[in-house]
């Protein structure tokens, strides 16, 4: 086959499934922000009753893209409304994971230790991730988790507290 | 949590174990590590006679003056007319199988060992590299393997006793039995110093039978005294004090004995029996007794802390005053199960060394790691302060006859951990597989907690815990039975309805708050200014002392 003919049915065959994504994706506007992740359901967010400032999400997110989707969990940041910047921290784990390497030393975690830990995550097309994000409000209330190339909406009301 | 939920958490946990592809080597790993076999080993006993070489320093018969009288005092004056070594590395070196080192009072930096370049260009092209054992097709490890120990054992370890010869057996065959032995009336009297110079300051490697005793040790840059595929081992009266990381480990070692221990100053745990004795309640492999942890992140630790037997010690003033887990790759022996702590005291675990104060004089952007003082704890890991006895995703464990009081998070807490999380076993050595393993549920059941005393001191001064028992509801067979807290009081539970035992073979669901609470906690990093105390965990904030 003709390079440029198998470039144009591959660039439509991808403009088929990104369709079909973004049809998939309406009518849940809790749960599609902008860019390739959505949340498969609407995360809960709960609230530490040792500090009433935090919150914490829990979800699970679905690359709903055509490309493999890479991404460090320090590099998610949650916004408010007008795009403050909340202190926040994530981790891709729906619970508590202890590393091998000690971190008192400095020294770099490397890639594999970082995947398994849940600091990074990769993740093909149509796959899931859990994700946690917990933040510190103050005055406003999050909006949304950037994640650099997209956002994804927090939800409004207070699920629940945890037993904190 | 409703069966849908759970579903997507499974799910999820297993499609983030597909999503990992390579990565680079590891950075701190060992060589891969098996269990020996322990029908072929024994805890080895007491030497009074046989063999020995004598190890001295130039002011030991000062020393001794001053600190011995009597028969101690003659008896070490008349060994020290034979003392022939200044370093114990020497000693070792000259040591035949079942030799008694007889280390006279003093200070012992070991110098010669210290010379030795570490990493050791004589043992260049002695590395073992393996898979990564977080997960399939994640890159490689790249480690000293036991070659690397046995021709350059000084290059990680300022004392090594490698017991194995060159063939495939992984059985000593050099430096066995061998008994090193501070001959004072009190560990103090023998002091092995680090200076943080190497990983380890006491390295026994595939040393079957060694039998350590009576002296003090400080200042590792990892491990104060390291105990790696030994089939028999003994560590009595011994003082660690201020181990960068662990004061007595042991790994992949059967047939061990704790006795009398005194551990201070970890930056992870005093004692740390990991990877322990895969006897699957049948029997127990390593006994500890009297032992006292105290001034540490953790006072006992175990990540598949398995087949130990753990009673008569104390606990107290550390973080957290004892943790089981199976959470971390490389440990063979997963998931954690069949360990027994028994009338142990368990009290006051509310050390904060995660403090904003020792937060910033740990942060390397405040103090370059060299400039630290060695006597300051700068943890190595996370631990929830305020918490007596921690259950990390293990299973059929038995808590009896403790008595906990006064931490102020809880006195007993046990979560879940899911299967995938502790990545591969390239050893093999792991239950790996199975169905629930797939479904994630093969931590968290069949833990026992029967006829503790919480909140009670042993003078029965009411001292409580946060909660006595902090459950997350995951697993089946867990069960609380006849623990009892003061005349008046009762015990105090999150849930606050306990199964009793036997249990429920139901296999509860975990509660997703306590999960996401959990969650939160896992982001913790040191050399972070906001994850130092990362968002929504509350572990690192001294809870407030219970009413």
């Amino acid at each position: 086959m003709p390079r440029l003919a198998g470039a144009l049915i591959l660039a439509a065959t991808f403009a088929v499934i990104a369709a079909v994504a973004a049809v998939a994706g309406h009518g849940r506007d809790g749960q599609r922000g902008s860019g390739d992740l959505v949340w498969t359901e609407q995360p809960h967010v709960y609230r530490n009753a040792v500090l009433p400032n935090d919150r914490i999400l829990r979800g699970v997110v679905r690359n709903d893209s055509v490309r493999v989707v890479t991404l460090t969990a320090r590099d998610l940041n949650v916004r408010t409304g007008d795009g403050g910047e909340l202190e926040s921290a994530a981790i891709f784990a729906p619970t508590f994971i202890r590393g091998v390497f000690p971190l008192n030393r400095a020294d770099g975690i490397p890639e594999n230790e970082q995947l398994r830990i849940g600091l990074r995550v990769r993740l093909d097309p149509g796959k899931t991730a859990p994700v946690t994000v917990s933040w510190r409000e103050r005055d406003k209330r999050a909006s949304l988790v950037d994640y650099g190339t997209g956002s994804l909406p927090v939800p409004g009301p207070l699920k629940r507290r945890t037993n904190g | 949590m409703k069966t849908p939920t759970r579903l997507l958490t499974v799910l999820a946990a297993l499609t983030l174990v597909s999503a990992i592809g390579a990565g680079s080597a590891y950075g701190h790993a060992e060589r891969l590590s098996y269990y020996p076999n322990h029908k072929l080993g024994s805890v080895p006993k007491y030497k009074r006679s046989g063999p020995s070489l004598v190890v001295c320093k130039s002011d030991s018969r000062a020393r001794i003056r001053k600190q011995l009288s009597g028969r101690a005092e003659r008896r070490n004056l008349a060994l020290l007319k034979r003392c022939d070594y200044r370093d114990i590395q020497a000693a070792v070196n000259a040591a035949e199988n079942g030799t008694r080192i007889l280390v006279l009072p003093g200070v012992y930096r070991e110098e010669p060992s210290r010379r030795v370049a570490e990493p050791a260009e004589a043992c260049s092209g002695d590395y073992q590299e393996y898979d990564a054992p977080g997960y399939q097709d994640s890159g490689k490890v790249r480690v000293p393997s036991f070659e690397y120990q046995r021709k350059c054992p000084n290059a990680q370890n300022l004392i090594a006793i490698i017991g194995d010869g060159p063939d495939a057996d992984r059985r000593c065959d050099q430096k066995c039995n061998i008994q090193i032995e501070g001959t004072g009336t009190k560990p103090g009297q023998v002091l092995i110093d680090g200076s943080r110079q190497k990983l380890n300051v006491i390295r026994a490697d595939r040393a079957d039978g060694i039998h350590l005793r009576n002296f003090t040790v400080q200042f590792s840059d990892f491990n104060n005294i390291y105990v790696l595929e030994t089939n028999g081992f003994r560590m009595e009266n011994i003082v660690s004090r201020w181990s960068r990381e662990y004061g007595f480990l042991s790994f992949t070692s059967d047939n061990g004995l704790y006795r009398k221990l005194t551990a201070y100053g970890s930056g992870d745990s005093g004692i740390y029996p990991g990877s322990g004795p895969e006897g699957h309640c049948k029997r127990y492999g390593i006994e500890v007794d009297r032992v006292n942890s105290y001034g540490n992140t953790i006072g006992w630790s175990g990540t598949a802390g398995n087949g130990i037997y753990t009673h008569d010690s104390k606990f107290h003033g550390n973080a957290a005053g004892i943790t089981t887990d199976s959470f971390a790759a490389g440990h063979p022996g997963m998931p954690q199960d069949c360990s027994k702590w028994e009338r142990n005291e368990i009290y006051s675990n509310n050390m904060n060394p995660f403090s904003e104060e020792r937060d910033q004089y740990c942060f390397v952007k405040n103090r370059p790691i060299a400039e630290r003082d060695p006597k300051v704890v700068c943890p190595a890991f996370n631990a929830p302060v305020g918490t007596g006895l921690l259950i990390a995703g293990g299973n059929r464990n038995i808590i009896r006859n403790n008595r906990i009081w006064n931490n102020w998070r809880a006195g007993v807490m046990q979560f879940w951990v899911p299967s995938s999380f502790r990545g591969t076993d390239p050893t093999g050595q792991s239950q790996n597989s199975g169905p629930a393993y797939d479904a994630q549920t093969d931590t968290s059941n069949g833990n026992r907690m029967l006829a503790n005393v919480m909140g009670l001191t042993p003078r029965g001064k009411r001292a409580p815990n946060g909660v006595d028992f902090w459950w997350d509801e995951e697993g089946h067979e867990n069960c609380w039975t006849r623990n009892r807290a003061g005349a008046g009081n009762a015990i105090t539970s999150d849930p606050t309805t306990l199964p009793g035992c036997p249990g429920s073979s139901v296999h509860q669901e975990i509660n997703p708050a306590k999960l996401a609470a959990l969650a939160a906690c896992a982001t913790w990093d040191p050399q972070d200014d906001v994850l130092q105390d990362p968002p929504g965990c509350d572990w690192f904030t001294t809870p407030r002392k219970p009413r």
